[in-house]
């Protein structure tokens, strides 16, 4: 045990490793910042980059944009009142009103500390069940599989995105993209109109790019790339102001506890992720504040409630992701496609033939997060300037990036004909509010769903009776009744009220 | 599509004036899965020792999809002058073209050079699995015919192809389980969810131990140097003779000289200890034939696979 | 006018139609297979796009149900124009890039600017070809990733 995480120690502090997480924790800085520019776009067009990448510098390139890049969002939420990610939208309550009183170094430092500790908490919480998920998931037999998968997608479904039903219908198209090449189980042609090259289905990462790098440009397309960017803030250089002092910290240690925990719960769900968990930890922080009056007009608690939930959600979401294969929001969808590209399969095999690189992941997350704090704590004085950054220059650039990263992967003509069509897709259901989360993870889900299940009924002769004799694959499919029901009784209980 | 292939045919003219100066520019591989899979480790280790002997770079296309299709057909549509080869032997060339239609023939849109490698497929069970060889499992299977479940990699892979051809020699029928790749199967069967998995050599290998899983037989003519314990179906006495080969596959018609060229400059490489050495690191069995063995080989094993597919 | 709910269900049920009208082209041949092993299969392979398909089509009508008397607001019109523009250029270094390579690249970056308003001749210039070379520094010789 200790020798293989000392050697995971040693791989991960190699110094062109090292080299990539700083680059990488500066550049994911700089676009979580940057409003428009997404951790998902950031992770999306990471993923062709790392191809030809040795395993242990695409991990920590890719560990490393998706927490610095969370935090990263709080930058511009305080400084422009603007979330640079949506998983900061809690912060601009409090952060951008701190920033309006001249204390923004102060707000920046207090997020920047809390999303230290969530996320170091988190990796913690990952470090200590996941290997005890994946021991029991290797039991699973194909029913177990089918119902654990109902499950996610289900809750999925069900809690992306402010519409249910509009969740859902993302979802179910999702799936129906899914079915697109060979039947998983008879190897039947579907939906492939003879191409060859639809057989394995449309290919994950021009689906990615498309759907979170080329909607976005096209998002931004719209107005012409003049956005609000570059509000003008007070600037102050009143040190005082902006000194955070430990008793502020330790006044703020019980909302940023809670907050991690909120975080790394909601993060081990599969479905809800970053954003739900800063609203749902800036919540629980306000009601039980002693000083709820201040929150919203620059409560620095309000800023570690928020900032603490979102980052302790980035280890959470990969105990799903590689003790159990399944991925639990969009940038661990990419990460599992990235991983995939690597020759890496997540899912409880893992834990036995590739505990090093486990450990690998562990200690690259640990390293993202102390990254995220070292060169946060060294790029505060400059982020005024990113926030201003020329996006007409910035967003044709990251188009050509994104049709060169695609085509790197298979060297493939017909592979960016699929992301244009998806970035089309992409922008439309975001523009008519349709979450894009549930789509895309149906879309990675559902071969795998649709292979347990059938493989089940091949097993059991053709008896659905086999989801239910079984106790497992019963109980949650009792609980994938439960919240189905729960959900739609909520929902009426708002409609009548 | 058109106008580029005119041109190509148009350049082939012009180069086949000067037939002598083959190869003039560098040779492309096309590999038809993910870089780091097995096909891929393969190309590289041998593309860059091979390099030396040929006078030109030796550059490696990963095309990966659908069982190597994409990348075999890509292979057997380009004009025939040496410069573009295809890693074959596996499924694009032995089954695929069983189970659904290809835009090529899986043997003759191919002039076969040289192989270089091959697999091992191996039968696995749970170690506490009752049977102690492959006679009593199928002794057992032939009592219940329909009970026992076999994981394959895909339905149309070299692996169900392999319990294809088991079952037809022992006469005995099992349900199907296709998994998407061989590490699906070898889970299940830790798992008790079924009773053998058929997975390569280098699968099997790394994860027999981590998931107690014992190998009763191999589908090979010979036995595995690499796994010398675990016995042949033909010891056993079922006539079964399949691996997964490697190896090097022009498209049809490369002219005689060129092809004479290729063969001898890549049987140099072939046993250069420096690809000896990346084969013994990597476990990668060498496994040398020349092009008429080789391509005998391939018909041979597309042929019988055909024969069970066909007659159910 | 209805409400954009409305639409968004209308527009989601044709499209769950027209997917419906698609599954009976996948191939039912299976059935009559005479691989050994395959008759113990049970669902064919129209089975899952039937469910996708179905559940798509009933979430569509409940939207559209849900929604049927909602009042429709007035949505801010949006320049659609820029943004079919700039697929139009997008879709064309696409088109080129298998073909032309990195030469298409800063055309199509300078297009972009140009488009986008800027004006000064040394970004429009300047900015594509550093960044095409940086690229090709990158990819090609970095990561040894072959480009067109």
């Amino acid at each position: 045990m200790i020798d293989v995480l000392f050697d995971a120690v040693v791989s991960i502090c190699q110094p062109e490793t090292l080299l990539v997480l700083l680059l990488a924790t500066m550049a994911s800085l700089i676009i979580g910042a940057t409003p428009g520019l997404t951790v998902n776009m950031a992770v999306a067009l990471a993923v062709p980059l790392t191809m030809h990448m040795p395993l242990e510098p695409s991990l920590v390139l890719l560990l490393a944009l998706y927490c610095s890049g969370i935090f990263g969002g709080s930058v511009s939420a305080i400084l422009i009142n603007a979330p640079g990610t949506p998983a900061s939208a809690a912060t601009v309550l409090d952060g951008y009103p701190l920033a309006q009183q001249g204390k923004a170094g102060k707000a920046l430092k207090m997020a920047l500390a809390a999303s230290l500790a969530g996320g170091l908490f988190s990796v913690l919480v990952l470090v200590l069940i996941s290997r005890t998920v994946a021991d029991f998931a290797l039991l699973f037999g194909p029913a177990e599989r089918a119902a654990l998968l109902l499950f996610a997608l289900t809750l999925v479904g069900l809690l992306s995105g402010h519409s249910i039903l509009k969740g859902l219908i993302a979802g179910s198209l999702g799936l129906l993209l899914s079915t697109v090449g060979l039947d998983p189980m008879l190897a039947v042609p579907r939906f492939t109109f003879g191409l060859l090259e639809l057989e394995d289905g449309l290919s994950l990462i021009p689906v990615l790019v498309g759907l979170f790098a080329i909607s976005e440009v096209l998002l931004q397309a719209e107005t012409r790339m003049r956005g609000a960017i570059g509000l003008d803030l007070r600037q102050t250089h009143d040190k005082m102001l902006n000194r955070l002092s430990w008793g502020e910290i330790s006044a703020s240690a019980r909302t940023i506890v809670r907050s991690s925990l909120i975080g790394t719960f909601i993060g081990i769900l599969p479905g809800i992720g970053a954003t739900v968990a800063s609203f749902v930890g800036y919540g629980e922080a306000k009601r039980s504040s002693r000083q709820p009056q201040l929150f919203g007009k620059g409560s620095l608690e309000g800023v570690a409630a928020s900032e603490a939930a979102n980052n302790a959600v980035t280890g959470a979401t990969l105990i799903p992701l590689l003790a159990l294969s399944i991925p639990g929001d969009s940038v661990t969808a990419i990460l599992y496609g990235a991983l995939l590209i690597q020759g890496v399969t997540p899912g409880p095999l893992l834990f036995q033939t590739g505990l090093g690189l486990v450990y690998e992941i562990y200690v690259a997350l640990i390293a993202a997060n102390l990254f995220m704090a070292g060169v946060g704590l060294a790029f505060l004085p400059l982020f005024r300037h990113v926030t201003r950054a020329p996006a007409r220059v910035l967003f044709p650039i990251v188009f050509v990036l994104s049709v060169v990263g695609a085509w790197s992967v298979r060297n493939n003509a017909f592979d960016l004909y699929v992301m244009m069509g998806f970035g089309a897709l992409g922008y439309v259901l975001r523009r008519v509010e349709v979450p894009l989360a549930p789509l895309l993870i149906a879309f990675i889900l559902g071969v795998p769903f649709e292979q347990a299940l059938r493989q089940a009924l091949v097993s059991s002769d053709g008896s659905p009776a086999v989801f239910l004799s079984r106790p497992l694959s019963a109980a949650l499919i009792v609980v994938t009744v439960a919240s189905l029901a729960w959900m739609a009784w909520r929902n009426r209980k708002e409609s009548t009220a | 599509m058109l106008a580029r292939r005119d041109f190509l045919i148009g350049v082939i003219g012009m180069a086949s004036v000067r037939a002598d100066a083959f190869p003039s520019k560098p040779i492309r591989v096309y590999v038809g899965f993910s870089a780091g899979g097995g096909a891929d480790i393969i190309a590289r280790a041998f593309g860059d020792v091979a390099q030396r002997f040929l006078g030109q770079p030796m550059v490696v296309i990963n095309r990966p999809g659908a069982s190597g299709t994409i990348a075999a057909r890509e292979v057997a549509l380009s004009e025939p002058d040496g410069y573009t080869l295809l890693i074959a032997g596996g499924s694009e060339t032995a089954c695929a073209g069983h189970f659904r239609k290809l835009p090529y023939h899986p043997i003759r849109a191919f002039t076969p050079i040289m192989r270089l490698a091959r697999l091992g497929l191996l039968i696995n069970v749970r170690s506490d699995a009752p049977w102690a060889d492959v006679k009593e499992f199928v002794a057992a299977a032939r009592k219940e015919p329909g009970k026992y479940i076999y994981a394959s990699a895909g339905y149309g892979s070299l692996a169900h192809a392999t319990m294809l051809l088991f079952g037809e020699a022992a006469g005995i029928v099992m349900k199907h389980l296709p998994f998407s790749g061989g590490a699906g199967g070898l889970v299940a069967l830790r798992g008790g969810h079924v009773d053998v998995t058929v997975a390569a050599e280098s699968e099997s290998k790394a994860l027999s131990e981590a998931l107690q899983i014992r190998s009763l037989a191999v589908a090979s003519a010979e036995r595995s140097p690499l796994r010398p314990d675990v016995p042949t179906l033909h010891e056993a006495g079922f006539d079964v003779d399949l691996e997964n080969q490697k190896g090097l596959v022009g498209p049809a018609g490369i002219p005689r000289n060129r092809l004479q060229f290729l063969h001898d400059a890549l049987e140099k490489a072939f046993h250069h200890p420096d690809f000896v050495r990346r084969c013994r690191r990597l476990g990668i069995e060498r496994a040398y034939l020349g092009p008429e063995a080789f391509g005998r080989s391939l018909s041979r094993v597309y042929s019988q696979i055909g024969h069970v597919v066909r007659r159910g | 006018m209805r409400s954009t709910e409305f639409r968004l269900g209308i527009a989601f049920a044709t499209l769950a139609l027209a997917a419906l009208l698609l599954v009976p082209t996948i191939s039912n041949e299976w059935r009559r297979s005479t691989i050994a092993g395959d008759q113990f299969f049970t669902l064919g392979p129209r089975f899952f796009p039937f469910v996708a398909v179905a559940l798509m089509g009933l979430f569509s009508a409940l939207l559209i149900v849900s929604n049927r008397r909602t009042a429709s607001r007035d949505e801010p019109r949006r320049p659609l124009r820029a943004v079919v523009a700039f697929f139009v250029i997008g879709a064309a270094y696409v088109a080129a890039f298998p073909f032309w390579g990195l030469l298409a690249t800063p055309f199509c970056l300078g297009a972009l600017f140009f488009y986008f308003g800027v004006r000064r001749w040394t970004t429009l210039v300047l900015v594509p070809i550093v960044t095409t070379v940086l690229m090709v520094i990158c990819f090609e010789h970095v990561m040894r990733i072959p480009l067109p």
